[in-house]
């Protein structure tokens, strides 16, 4: 973030932290896109950060878009910080909505991955403590069952139907309203 | 190929509270595998699912002799069958649904008169589950009125309380008696008015606004019980919402009591041309008073199908948790309306003239 540490130079390289995927690769991010992150926030707050922070349980594949997220969301935080002064003033509340509808527009664009991805994000936001990344990805989940029917639900996500023929008949017989 | 079963249960169990707040939401993914249907139908689940939508869908409501009729849509379109409220308790009177439950109550013939001896509250969605059976607290008066709340705010609907309300001549006055589903016992808060009026059944349908319950009496006064303090107040109507409405003038069936934000209580008033929204201001210094908030035009807002019966529109229910109220024409059917879009839907082609609706919203 440019206006972070502008003066200082010293606090500007301190607020630059190294994440390291399970395939050991390497990722130079600013605290305030890190931070995003509850669990490495813990991790800054405990100073256990020296020679980068790894993370196994994230590959780089995922880790970049993880990071991909963070920098948009996080420069939106910022955003918003800065106009809390003047929220009075039409012309800030004007480039506050742009800005709303363009993050909107960067969630819409992000979602677009196959389902091992959204899962892989899932629990990579889950495991980094990510809320708005997890119940982003979450509603996505979400979203894709809606309307459809069990079967279909079975079919995109490959689950086996394991209920019995009576176990099932029995569950349609309280709910059959639903199917119709 | 991806497999949901990767996710732990914490995690799916957070996709599964997104799904939409629809009656066949659960139905559907109850029947995926062995996993989600416990998942789905655990009770701590369903706990989080009201939580997390908070306002429930509005379903339908009961008409008249415990009637069904379903608002919405297939596949959403709950069978009147399910919730048949004789196939439920049997032959017994519906006096009052909100939070998902509904309060219904037997009465037998003792020495002469009809008297209250139970009370049972159930949520039809998960039928048998969680009903309870009350029996009626030694009676000093004629049960006049009763409603059910379900504790926290609405979310918590397997804890309840119900308000019955008494009326005695005897001792000159109603009484208000609180049964809590925790302690299973009832508590007694008294108050003595003297009013003719106040001795007569309420058959106008409570509205919840705030930490309080009210029911519209039959000259237009309004009741009030305050659930923190247990007592019972009469508020006077709006100075000027003395609507004429000459030939089909009944109080009851022009006015229901709304919230009016924050807590605020509210009063609609329809009248041959309009409805008129009231609210009553209550200052620290100054004493309550009635303020008249909005007037809606019906030419403006009124469908053509509903225009030609404007001068015979009856008020009758309305859907606290989702802020549509049910209007019925003489001959025309009922119609329903969010009182912020203004935007009516024909919800049955039968009219319910001089019959309150009770509507009902649940999961």
């Amino acid at each position: 973030m440019a206006s972070a540490g502008s003066g200082d130079e010293k606090a500007a390289a301190a607020a630059m932290i190294t994440l390291i995927s399970s395939d050991n690769e390497k990722f130079e991010v600013t605290e305030a896109t890190a931070t995003l992150s509850q669990t490495i926030r813990h991790m800054i707050e405990d100073g256990c950060t020296d020679g980068g922070v790894p993370l196994p349980n994230v590959t780089s594949k995922i880790l970049a878009r993880v990071i991909e997220y963070c920098k948009k969301h996080a420069t939106a935080a910022a955003g918003e910080e800065g106009s809390s002064s003047s929220f009075s003033d039409a012309a800030f509340l004007e480039v506050d909505r742009a800005f709303l509808e363009e993050l909107e527009e960067f969630d819409d664009a992000f979602l677009e991955v196959d389902r091992a991805t959204l899962f892989d994000l899932i629990l990579a936001a889950n495991y980094l403590d990510i809320k708005g990344l997890l119940n982003l990805t979450c509603q996505k989940v979400a979203d894709s069952v809606k309307g459809k029917t069990p079967e279909q639900i079975r079919e995109m996500y490959n689950i086996v139907n394991d209920l019995t023929p009576e176990e099932e008949a029995e569950i349609r017989r309280e709910t059959q309203w639903a199917f119709e | 190929m991806p497999s949901a079963q990767a996710l732990p249960d914490d995690l799916l169990i957070k996709i599964l509270l997104r799904l939409p707040a629809l009656p066949s939401s659960l139905p559907c993914v109850n029947l995926v595998c062995k996993r989600w249907q416990r998942l789905v139908t655990d009770i701590h689940f369903i706990d989080s699912f009201h939580a997390h939508h908070r306002t429930p869908p509005l379903l339908g409501y009961f008409a008249f002799l415990g009637r069904f009729v379903p608002t919405q849509e297939p596949p959403c379109r709950t069978p009147p069958m399910l919730f048949s409220l004789n196939s439920l308790v049997g032959e017994k009177g519906l006096l009052d649904c909100r939070h998902g439950l509904v309060l219904t109550g037997a009465t037998r013939f003792i020495e002469s008169k009809f008297v209250i001896t139970e009370f049972t509250v159930f949520n039809p969605m998960t039928r048998d589950l969680g009903r309870r059976t009350v029996t009626s607290e030694r009676q000093s008066g004629k049960l006049i009125a009763a409603a059910v709340v379900a504790a926290a705010g609405g979310t918590d609907r397997r804890s309840f309380r119900l308000i019955a309300l008494f009326a005695s001549y005897q001792e000159g006055g109603v009484t208000a008696s609180v049964y809590s589903s925790d302690s299973g016992a009832w508590i007694k808060s008294a108050m003595g008015v003297v009013s003719p009026s106040h001795f007569a059944v309420i058959y106008h349908p409570s509205t919840l606004v705030g930490n309080a319950i009210y029911w519209l009496l039959r000259d237009g006064e309004i009741l009030q019980f305050d659930l923190g303090r247990h007592s019972l107040a009469f508020i006077e109507q709006p100075p000027h919402a003395h609507v004429e409405r000459h030939r089909r003038f009944i109080p009851g069936f022009c006015r229901w009591i709304i919230p009016a934000g924050d807590g605020h209580l509210g009063l609609a008033v329809l009248s041959e041309r309009s409805i008129q929204f009231w609210k009553r201001e209550t200052g620290f210094s100054s004493a309550a008073t009635w303020e008249l908030c909005k007037t809606v035009q019906l030419d403006k807002v009124l469908p053509l199908e509903l225009k030609e019966h404007m001068s015979s529109l009856e008020l009758i229910g309305f859907a606290e948790e989702n802020n549509v109220i049910f209007i019925s024409t003489h001959d025309g059917g009922v119609f329903m309306t969010n009182l912020e879009s203004m935007q009516f839907k024909k919800v049955h082609t039968t009219s319910t003239t001089r019959y309150y609706i009770h509507p009902y919203s649940g999961f």
